[in-house]
Parts: structure tokens; C-alpha cells; sequence
């Protein structure tokens, strides 16, 4: 078994209910667009920021441990590539038509890792229909201790450094729509649960089964991921940030070996 | 003076007509906001105004809290929802002591919620400046505001005897997912708390009036006045209409562009299929817990991602000549009663069908659109969701 871990933060801008799901600037929800902004457009992105927030931490999903047959790969080339996820996911909840909130399945789902002569890249399949249970995820942020080590603090003060920057940046930006976008960002950060956010979180489980697309170095001991059988991806999303629009995703992809029972 | 269960049953169907009037006309107006900055809005401009529709939709929510809760009331009292109400507009006097209208917004669509909403003590809103019509302000009626039809209606529940034979468990004490405040009614004590909430709610206290829908359309207007000139609204028509109906007042516009006609018919054919899955709801004929919960989160999905969008999409389509500068409007016109078949498996057939209709309707008129710049384009994406919304409730019928 190969077993590839990765963790970052994502971008994920859209709006919430009651908003249409495909509400452009976050009217009704407590999500909004900032003066100036692009419309939202509800991707999740796991690099490449569209508009990112001054403060806000940096959107990135990389590898973070490889493991051949439960033996940790200490210095692979792979540990700090970028994992992707391709052609525009969302959680597609549609206001809960589909799913509702913490529930909602990732689509399409597309997953590709790549470097140094390796390219990993698979998707669930096109079998699912309405309402892809089997896609859905189940509520579950991370603890409280996961989050200081995600965030490096606890929520309120991770967000209160935050709070102080953008103090700051007011006093200083000549920009009309900046400071109306800093002082909407320093009322929305005042709410009293805006720290609550955080604990909120959803776990998947995808079992990657359409026609893989694999590339791998002709070295002796390159271990030769399996295209016949299922890959199976776990990863969690949580640390939900409203003020960056963004959350902290950690996972695995796990996928046979050729020639492995 | 209310005397009697019929009385008090008739004092509030009135109420539910006039909650679900009010918030009908707060709809309107917070959909015909300019939302583009192609349409003339600066950034700043978008996001105030971006401000300014949250709050009347959150009035609006808390207006349909209203109608929940007075139909908990007629359920409590044995009698049954009440979702019928006449077609806009209506004029004052005819059925309420106000003046109903489908109004885009502005100046003299705040001055009438003002009016609805004019807290007992409170001395009338300055009249708008423009072409508002004399009759506008309440007239002093059997009730001249809603505050006042709820102290009738209060009264009567704390003094009548025997009046709450209804079962608690038909009562909605669920809080749809958007922090509406419904309240169960087990006596005159909950009822009189039920009604008090309301028009807390709405008018606020003599002290503090500031988060009241007094209040914060009070603080709409104050900061609308100060921006001479600034026009956030659409070119919305006034009581925009498809067809004529016998209880309908005067002063309609006539949708009469084909695909904006199409749109407006197709948006409250999907109104009224709502408030039948909401009769249905609050009507309980043998649904099971499974279908009730389906028919609570269908209603409140086709709000969301099929109504609205529609609204918004109207409020940018012509509403006669494509060279006007007049746009149409949702109508929310009730084409026929809302009335249930006494039969389960027949109203859940009715819903299909009409689930069917809708997005077949749908379908067609997004293949009409020029590109994504096209209003209709945007009718692909509802076509779906009504689709999925019958697939769902198709699934409680196995």
C-alpha cells in the first residue's frame, strides 16, 4: 500500500443560506462578498487564491508524509507536492436540496498528485446519482486540540491577531473600498461566535474507482500504484473561517501496490 | 370586540392574510434591487445596498415566523391553516385598512411598511414626497395597524373559554434552519406570549424600537434620504401581473413581453405549489414524520433556490416593449385557491405533476437564453433544482 497524507488551507468562496446557492455576493447568509471583490463562484480551491483577504491565511494543500507498506518515506521527493483537486469541486448541498449543511458531497471529485516524474490522478467515477449518499459526509470538525495545532492558537486569539492587523491596516489604507471592505472584515470578526466557526467540520470517505491516469519513474524499486483496483480517499475539512473564506483540509490517499496482496 | 371561536377564527385568518401580504410586499421590494455594478452601482453602492436587502428579507423572515405562528394559533384554537389571500394590489379598504402593493424599492414603498409596522404611540411616518397615493395611511378602521388587530385578538383569547381544543403535536415548533422564532400555543398564557412576540417584533418597544422592522426600515428610509438622487431599484413595474383577476384592485401593470410573461407565470405557479406543500404541512392528513419533514425542507429549498432566483431573474426582464426601460416583477398571483385533495396519495401526485410542469416550463424557456448575460440563462441551473426537489419528494411516495 502506498499511503500518501496531505494538509492546508483552502479557499472555498460561497454563500449560505438561506442565499441561493449560487447567490453571487452573499446577501442573506452570514457570508459576503467585500467591496471590490469577484462574484463568488462557490469552487473549492486547494491553491491559486481568486481575491485573497489580507491576513487570512494562505491557501495550499501539500504532502505531508509518504508511507510504503506502513513504512514512513522519510525525505520522498513527494512530501511538499501539491495535491490537487480538479475541474472545479464544490459541496453541492443546493440550500439542502442534495444535502444539507455539513453533509454535502464533494463534485465533481478529481484528484491529482504530481511530481518529480510522478503523476497520480483519479476521480470518483460518473456511476453516482441524486442524491449521493454515498458521497455525503458526516459532521465532524476537529478537536479542540487539533485546532491550536492547526491554528498555532485558539481560535479567539488566532483571530484576534488578526483583529490587530487589520486595526492597523485601517489607520493607514487611502483606499475608500479597502477601508469599507477592513471595517465590514472588523464587524464580522466582533460577532461573538465567530470563533464558533471553527469547530464546525465534515469527514469523507471516497473510494476512487473511474480510469486512473498514472506515470510513474522507471527506477528498480518504484513502487507501481495499482489502476485496477479502488483507491480510497479519506480527509476532513474544518477550521472553517468566514472572515478568509477558507478552512484547513487534512487527508490521505491510499492506493494498492502491483504485485501486493 | 371579539365575541366567539368564530370571531376570534376569522380575526385571525385576517392576521395570516395580512402577515403573508406584508411579507409578499417586502419580497418584492428587496428583489428589485440593483445588484450589478454593471447596472450603475459603484462597490460601496453594492454593498450598502447589499445591506439594506438583507434586512428586508430578515423582516420577511420573521414575517413568515408570523404566518407560522398564527396558524399555530388557529390550530390551537381547532381550526385550520390559512394560506388563501387575494391578488395584488389591494386597494385600502377593500379587504385591509391598507393600502397593498407590489412596489419596487424606495421612498414610497418604505413610507407603506412604515405604516404597516407603526408601532401604538408612534406619530405617522412624514409622507413620501413623490407620487404616493393620498389614501395611503392607514384609515381608522376596526384596526389601523396590525398591532392593533393582535390587542383584539389577544383580548379575545385571554377572555374566551374553551377556546384551545386544538392537538399540540399539529402545531410547527420548528425553527426552519433560519433562527425563526415559531411558538408552540398550549393555552391563553402561550398565546398571549405567541402574540406578544409579534408585535414585539414588529413595532419594539417605546424605549428601544431600533431592532423592531419599525426600526430598521425606519433607519432604510434615514439613510436613503440622505443620498439625493440615488436610485438602488430596478425599474420594477407596480403590481406586475399576467393575467386579471376578480380580487384585484386597480393600478396593475400588465407583464406583457412573452418570455418575461412566460417567467412570471412559471414563478408563481411554483409560489402556489409552495403553499400547497405548506397547507400540506400544517394540515396533517395522514403524512408520515418522513414526508411532513420532506415537505417542511422542500418548502423551504423551493424558496431559496427556485423562487428567489426566479424573482431576481424577473426583475431584469422587460415588462412589455424590449426597448422600455420598465422591468418586470414576481406576481405572486394565486391563479386558483389553495385547497388540498382529502387525499394523501393524490396530493402527493398533485406536487409531481406540478414539479414536472415547473421544470419542463423551465427547461424551455433556459433554452431561449442569448448567453450568460441572458436573464434565462439562469433558469438551466432552477431547471435542475427542480428536478432534484421531485426526485425527493417522489421518494417519500414509495
Amino acid at each position: 500500500m502506498l499511503t500518501i497524507s496531505f494538509q492546508g488551507w483552502i479557499q472555498v468562496r460561497l454563500a449560505t443560506d438561506p442565499d441561493p446557492f449560487d447567490e453571487p455576493r452573499g446577501i442573506s447568509g452570514y457570508v459576503r462578498t467585500l467591496p471590490g471583490e469577484p462574484d463568488f463562484d462557490r469552487i473549492i480551491r486547494l491553491h491559486h487564491p481568486v481575491a485573497p483577504r489580507p491576513h487570512t491565511p494562505p491557501t495550499g494543500v501539500f504532502v505531508s508524509t509518504v508511507a510504503v507498506n506502513g513504512q514512513p518515506q522519510a525525505g520522498h521527493v513527494w512530501i511538499g507536492a501539491p495535491v490537487e483537486w480538479l475541474h472545479g469541486p464544490k459541496f453541492e448541498g443546493r440550500n439542502g436540496i442534495i444535502a444539507e449543511d455539513v453533509l454535502e458531497p464533494v463534485l465533481p471529485f478529481v484528484m491529482r498528485v504530481t511530481a518529480a516524474g510522478w503523476h497520480l490522478e483519479r476521480g470518483v467515477g460518473a456511476q453516482h446519482q441524486h442524491p449521493f449518499k454515498e458521497l455525503w459526509g458526516e459532521g465532524a470538525g476537529y478537536s479542540p486540540d487539533e485546532l491550536s495545532a492547526i491554528l498555532g492558537a485558539t481560535p479567539a486569539a488566532f483571530l484576534q491577531q488578526r483583529v490587530v492587523a487589520l486595526q492597523s491596516d485601517l489607520t493607514a489604507v487611502p483606499d475608500a473600498i479597502a477601508a469599507e471592505g477592513i471595517r465590514r472584515r472588523l464587524a464580522f470578526l466582533s460577532r461573538p461566535d465567530t470563533g464558533d466557526f471553527f469547530r464546525w467540520g465534515m469527514r469523507w470517505r471516497y473510494s476512487l474507482e473511474s480510469t486512473a491516469s498514472v506515470s510513474v519513474p522507471a527506477a528498480p524499486l518504484t513502487p507501481v500504484p495499482d489502476a485496477s483496483a479502488p483507491w480510497i480517499t479519506t480527509f476532513q475539512i474544518g477550521a472553517w473561517d468566514p472572515d478568509a473564506l477558507g478552512a484547513y483540509l487534512r487527508g490521505m490517499i491510499v492506493i494498492p501496490l502491483v504485485g501486493a496482496n | 370586540m371579539i365575541s366567539n371561536r368564530e370571531e376570534l377564527t376569522h380575526a385571525l385568518r385576517e392576521a395570516a392574510e395580512l402577515e403573508h401580504g406584508l411579507l409578499l410586499q417586502y419580497l418584492f421590494a428587496a428583489f428589485s434591487f440593483k445588484r450589478r455594478i454593471d447596472e450603475g452601482l459603484t462597490s460601496l453602492d453594492q454593498s450598502l445596498i447589499g445591506d439594506w436587502e438583507r434586512t428586508i428579507l430578515r423582516v420577511a423572515v420573521e414575517e413568515m415566523a408570523h404566518l407560522g405562528t398564527v396558524c399555530n394559533l388557529l390550530s390551537a384554537i381547532g381550526a385550520a391553516p390559512h394560506f388563501r389571500r387575494p391578488n395584488f394590489p389591494q386597494p385600502i379598504q377593500r379587504y385591509y385598512p391598507f393600502d397593498f402593493q407590489l412596489e419596487r424599492f424606495g421612498d414610497a414603498a418604505l413610507y407603506r411598511f412604515l405604516c404597516f409596522e407603526l408601532p401604538v404611540g408612534e406619530p405617522p411616518p412624514p409622507r413620501h414626497l413623490g407620487a404616493a397615493p393620498a389614501d395611503v395611511a392607514p384609515a381608522p378602521l376596526v384596526y389601523s395597524r396590525v398591532g392593533e388587530l393582535y390587542g383584539q385578538i389577544k383580548k379575545a383569547i385571554t377572555t374566551l373559554p374553551n377556546l384551545f381544543i386544538g392537538p399540540q403535536e399539529q402545531q410547527d415548533k420548528d425553527d426552519w434552519g433560519n433562527a425563526m422564532k415559531l411558538l408552540l400555543v398550549k393555552d391563553a398564557a402561550t398565546a398571549a406570549q405567541a402574540i406578544d412576540s409579534i408585535v414585539m417584533e414588529g413595532e419594539g418597544t417605546a424605549a428601544n424600537r431600533d431592532n423592531s422592522h419599525y426600526g430598521r426600515f425606519l433607519a432604510i428610509r434615514k439613510a436613503l434620504g440622505e443620498r439625493p438622487g440615488f436610485d438602488p431599484a430596478r425599474r420594477v413595474a407596480t403590481n406586475p401581473l399576467t393575467l386579471p383577476h376578480d380580487d384585484a384592485g386597480a393600478g396593475v401593470s400588465w407583464i406583457t413581453h412573452a418570455s418575461s410573461r412566460r417567467v412570471a407565470e412559471l414563478f408563481s405557479y411554483v409560489y402556489q405549489t409552495m403553499l400547497l406543500m405548506l397547507a400540506q404541512f400544517y394540515s396533517y392528513g395522514g403524512e408520515s414524520t418522513e414526508q411532513r419533514a420532506l415537505l417542511q425542507a422542500a418548502s423551504r429549498q423551493t424558496m431559496s433556490a427556485v423562487l428567489r432566483p426566479l424573482a431576481e431573474q424577473l426583475t431584469q426582464m422587460p415588462l412589455d416593449d424590449p426597448g422600455s426601460p420598465m422591468r418586470a416583477g414576481p406576481a405572486f398571483e394565486m391563479f386558483t385557491d389553495i385547497a388540498l385533495s382529502p387525499a394523501l396519495a393524490n396530493r402527493l401526485v398533485i406536487l409531481d405533476e406540478r414539479f414536472a410542469t415547473a421544470a419542463d416550463e423551465c427547461d424551455v424557456l433556459a433554452a431561449a437564453a442569448a448567453g450568460e448575460a441572458d436573464p434565462l440563462f439562469r433558469l438551466r441551473t432552477i431547471a435542475e433544482s427542480l428536478r432534484l426537489l421531485r426526485v425527493n419528494l417522489t421518494a417519500t411516495q414509495a
